[in-house]
């Protein structure tokens, strides 16, 4: 038996988790989806249509919010003293484990919620017949959605939307499975608080760093890369910046990875 | 096998296992008795690998436990004292977990569930907690791992319950399966034990097969206490009693009051 590794085990581990644990979100679901109901009514009380670009904004900031909180929900127990020991003693590996959370949380759960969402919203058009446009424009994930800098021209195409976003929700997916591992009670509540913690500490400690040099230190310091930085077009620094942020994004999403690996393997109960 | 040995263990600052040395054989039904906080529990968390022990080890067919490796995990099925159930059916949960045991024996779980008069499509949800700890016992007898431990097993049973309790477990049991129950409930399990450990705080205090008790001890039920009895206990139907079996004597082990006489003794 590979103790690692088996795809037909962790095809198995997939298939149990999807049926025992998803059922728990689709719930939570069911009440990011009324409040798209209760908003729809509420605007036509007020007006005679639901704008789209209103619908479009609704439906995305529920489905982010449902996909961020969805590693507390649908592993809500998996480190809890008395309830997780069921999901401790799974007959599968911790990569496995991990590659399962990935697929439910990073797959199947954003699928769920998105269809869920999007079809909320098409039949409460479909019942009121008073949406403008056949159906929301979800500018957020338009493959073809164009960035404008501040005076400049159109860059075309913006690298990668899709993938730039992609990787953006699943950095944020990320971060919740790991906080999901690491705390035991009250998970979302400390994870915001920790956020919140770390960054007031992040601006005492850059006001502490800026107070202790000078303008001249950091001339001096990254003096080479002002240069190299100075010849470039603003489309190049842009790309650069792209670049960057999107490794730096990838990056967070390992190490927030591997910090999850290694609290379910080493996690008591 | 399950080979311990120095096995240390502490809350904090509060030590509750301390260097034990043992062995759990295969095909044997062992009772793992004690006092509220000994570490009971606490060593089945261990053996699950659920905890991982300060000091000394502890060697599951050639496994430590707190590696939690697939091979083990499929070996190896836990009830703790309170299990709560997850919020799907009985017939969903087994199927779903089935899958990592090879040794699942559906036709087997529809028998136990019928035994114990369980409808299989019943969510945990909606079980009462006897109903849920009868529901799971069915479900790890039919996976039929090797090493079965049972954490207060007969806890918010009704008395026929406890009865099919006790037939299931000899019925399922074989010589390739070891199960450990823990209990303080000794009445409902005392015809099932093939051997029986008492812990203490900080100590094994008996570790010993019930032939051997049995060997050693005679345990008697009788209006008068005999002259060389080692410990005795008043009841309504006289004085039990527990003396040395010089004679080689057969009776029928009363583990409450070897349990008493052993703790009286420390």
């Amino acid at each position: 038996m590979n103790e690692i590794f088996d795809i037909k085990r962790l095809g198995r581990l997939i298939k149990y988790e999807a049926t025992n644990y998803i059922p728990n979100f689709f719930k939570s679901l069911l009440i990011f989806a009324s409040v798209i109901a209760a908003v729809w009514i509420f605007s036509l009380t007020v007006e005679s249509a639901v704008c789209p670009h209103s619908r479009d904004a609704l439906v995305g900031t529920l489905f982010i919010l449902a996909i961020v909180l969805s590693p507390f929900i649908v592993y809500k127990d998996m480190n809890d003293r008395k309830k997780g020991y069921i999901y401790a003693m799974i007959p599968a590996s911790t990569l496995e484990k991990l590659l399962s959370m990935i697929v439910l949380c990073v797959v199947i759960v954003p699928i769920l919620a998105y269809a869920v969402l999007t079809a909320t919203d098409l039949l409460l058009w479909l019942l009121s017949k008073v949406g403008i446009g056949a159906f929301m424009h979800m500018e957020f994930y338009n493959p073809f959605t164009t960035v404008k800098l501040v005076g400049d021209e159109y860059l075309q195409p913006y690298i990668y939307p899709v993938f730039d976003s992609i990787i953006y929700l699943v950095n944020l997916i990320v971060y919740s499975i790991m906080f999901n591992t690491i705390f035991r009670k009250n998970k979302v509540l400390k994870t915001i608080l920790f956020n919140i913690a770390m960054s007031f500490a992040f601006v005492i400690l850059t006001a502490v760093i800026v107070n202790m040099t000078t303008p001249e230190f950091w001339e001096d310091t990254f003096k080479g890369l002002v240069e190299w930085l100075d010849g470039k077009t603003d489309v190049e620094l842009f790309g650069y910046v792209m670049t960057t942020v999107r490794c730096l994004t990838i990056l967070m999403s390992m190490a927030f990875l591997s910090i999850t690996y290694f609290r379910i393997k080493k996690v008591n109960y | 096998m399950i080979t311990i040995r120095d096995l240390s263990f502490a809350y904090s600052s509060e030590k509750v296992l301390d260097s034990i040395t043992t062995t759990f054989e295969q095909g044997r039904v062992y009772g793992l008795l004690g006092a509220n906080g000994v570490g009971k529990s606490t060593l089945f968390k261990l053996l699950c690998g659920l905890l991982t022990a300060k000091e000394g080890s502890i060697d599951i067919d050639g496994y430590s436990p707190a590696d939690r490796k697939p091979g083990f995990l499929s070996k190896m099925f836990y009830i703790p004292e309170d299990f709560e159930g997850p919020a799907v059916s009985i017939k969903s949960y087994a199927a779903g977990i089935s899958a990592f045991y090879p040794n699942y024996d559906e036709q087997q779980l529809r028998s136990l569930l019928n035994d114990f008069e369980i409808d299989i499509n019943r969510k945990f949800t909606t079980l009462s907690l006897g109903q849920r700890k009868r529901a799971i016992l069915c479900i790890a007898l039919s996976m039929n791992t090797e090493y079965l431990l049972l954490d207060e097993p007969t806890n918010g049973l009704d008395i026929p319950s406890k009865l099919e309790f006790r037939k299931m477990v000899a019925r399922t049991m074989d010589e390739n399966r070891t199960i450990i129950i823990s209990t303080h409930q000794v009445k409902d399990v005392e015809n099932l034990l093939d051997h029986i450990m008492i812990l203490d705080k900080r100590a094994v205090l008996l570790d010993k097969s019930v032939a051997d008790i049995q060997d050693e001890y005679l345990f008697e039920t009788g209006n008068a206490v005999p002259d060389d009895a080692l410990f005795v206990e008043a009841g309504l139907g006289g004085c039990s009693s527990i003396r040395k079996n010089v004679n080689g004597e057969e009776s029928r082990i009363n583990i409450e009051l070897l349990f008493n006489y052993i703790n009286s003794k420390k």
